[in-house]
């Protein structure tokens, strides 16, 4: 029976491997039940890759990916056997791919992200996990407190960004307040590239959700930085857009710094609460706000318009 | 034997799926007789319909109360989760699990709430258990598993399970065809191949050592193939 059938893809996935010591990669594996011919060629905004003497075992259509480096990925049908995989990128990038001939076959295309870490390298960012201490912020229905869950978002952006290179600096690592002015001042005296304060939202109305971009009244790029920001963790967290607004209280930072309030979610509503509780939500979060930064940066940082509404 | 496993992506399953429909769609030219199809519990719920939003369930007093407690077990945290809890086992013996739970505590013992309020509670997942589009609902645990694993043999040809598989490599097998080991198979599942949230590979093939073999043949046929 095996041998009446051609190989098929089963899966297809990304993952972005390696960082700081090692080469950081962005990781695209296609998995199926046999080897195939194929031919990986680079595109206008990617690579395309032909697979011949393959049928598709799974959905296809467009995957999204928003690593930073990878946009999407689709997968179709181009003709009898033949099934065609293509990469989309937001910058450009290399690629190696190496064949593993076990079970499942696995096709590994390893796309390298030397650009984002040109981007940003060199570039010095200050995190600034909100409140702390007896200043508790927002708190959600059961017992979360934004106190507590912005540390370890921030911690992961952290993370990200070393990756990419990036110098980071942290307003507080555990639980104590630091004053606005403090806060402020170290951005100041580090002469930061960005200001990012991690926040979650909170409402008096429960029903409330969603994520928002707050930015310094300084006309100084802020508010572009918030919208990629803004624009990149929807797509990362799909919760519900609130859009960006002025935040007076970030004027505070120097007016050389382009600054940002991050509201994560909403935590006083009990969905969003118990997503601020998950690893995964942590993450992407953290995410979406490295993507935000990578685009802000590869359109020419404080002062772009890009294409920023 | 089981000899190689190979997970699966299908479409997002909704309530308008049948799984066994989904089985036999992705895994027809996959699977061969001999061969055991694994089936991540929580899709069978959700195409069974058990997918809840909180906003269709108004959680009592004691749901609010009890959410408040420390060391509530597995996924049940929030008010609405705890009331549609209490709803599928009844309120006594929940109440009862509760105390159980208490009890248990005392003498330094683990997951006396469960055995007292019922296994099926510890399959609901709350908000963020399960992936999108279905992270803002609760899913409860699927019914009628055995039924569905027999029909999904009797369509197919192929040994099926329906499992329950945590990121800390525990693995239940909530119901398995008849020519299943059911410990073999719980030892290749540890690893959870059905993914994280971020792969959506409900379905995997475990593969026969037999059914390999013939693979392996196919592989240097296909090979073949390739290099003229």
């Amino acid at each position: 029976m095996y041998l009446q059938n051609k190989p098929r893809i089963t899966n297809l996935w990304s993952k972005v491997v390696g960082g700081e010591n090692e080469k950081w990669l962005t990781r695209v594996t296609v998995e199926s039940t046999g080897p195939y011919k194929f031919t990986l060629k680079e595109v206008s905004g990617g690579f395309s890759l032909e697979c011949s003497g393959v049928e598709i075992n799974m959905p296809e259509g467009r995957l999204e990916v928003n690593d930073g480096l990878l946009r999407d990925i689709s997968i179709e049908r181009a003709g009898n056997d033949t099934a065609r995989v293509e990469l989309f990128l937001d910058h450009p990038a290399e690629c190696a791919y190496v064949l593993y001939n076990d079970f499942p076959c696995r096709l590994v295309l390893n796309l390298n992200r030397d650009f984002i870490k040109g981007l940003l390298s060199g570039k010095r960012i200050v995190v600034d996990p909100g409140h702390g201490g007896k200043n508790l912020g927002g708190r959600g229905q059961v017992s979360l407190l934004e106190k507590d869950v912005v540390i370890p978002i921030a911690n992961n952006l952290e993370r990200n960004l070393k990756k990419a290179g990036a110098e980071v600096l942290l307003t507080r690592r555990t639980d104590k307040d630091v004053p606005l002015d403090g806060r402020a001042a170290l951005a100041t005296n580090a002469n930061a590239d960005a200001f990012i304060s991690i926040h979650t939202n909170a409402s008096a109305d429960r029903s409330d959700v969603g994520a928002a971009t707050l930015y310094s009244p300084h006309d100084n790029g802020s508010r572009e930085l918030a919208v990629y920001i803004q624009k990149e963790i929807i797509k990362k967290l799909r919760v519900k857009d609130r859009g960006i607004t002025i935040q007076q209280g970030l004027g505070c930072v120097s007016k050389e710094i382009p600054a940002v309030e991050v509201e994560v979610v909403t935590i006083t509503n009990i969905v969003e609460e118990v997503f601020l509780r998950g690893l995964t939500i942590q993450e992407r979060a953290a995410e979406g706000i490295t993507n935000g930064l990578i685009k802000y940066f590869a359109c020419g940082g404080p002062g772009a318009k890009g294409d920023t509404k | 034997m089981i000899a190689g496993r190979i997970s699966i992506r299908t479409h997002i399953i909704t309530d308008k799926d049948d799984i066994v429909n989904v089985v036999e769609k992705y895994t027809g030219k996959v699977a061969l007789p001999g061969d055991i199809v694994a089936i991540a519990e929580s899709v069978v719920a959700i195409s069974q319909g058990r997918a809840i939003l909180p906003d269709d369930v108004k959680p009592g007093i004691l749901a609010k109360i009890l959410c408040h407690f420390p060391g509530k077990e597995g996924s049940l945290a929030a008010p609405p989760s705890i009331q549609v809890a209490m709803e599928e086992v009844g309120k006594a013996r929940f109440l009862l699990g509760v105390a159980a739970a208490g009890l248990g505590r005392l003498v330094g013992r683990r997951g006396d709430f469960y055995r007292v309020a019922g296994r099926e509670l510890a399959l609901i997942d709350d908000f963020a258990g399960t992936m999108w589009p279905f992270d803002r609902h609760i899913v409860l645990g699927p019914r009628n598993t055995q039924e569905i694993v027999d029909r999904i043999k009797k369509v197919t040809g192929v040994e099926a399970i329906i499992t329950d598989i945590n990121d800390i490599g525990k693995v239940d097998i909530l119901a398995a065809t008849d020519g299943v080991d059911a410990d073999e198979v719980a030892d290749y599942l540890k690893d959870n191949p059905h993914g994280n949230d971020d792969q959506q590979t409900p379905i995997v093939v475990l593969v026969s050592s037999e059914n390999m073999q013939k693979n392996k043949c196919c592989r240097a046929a296909w090979l073949g193939e390739q290099s003229k």
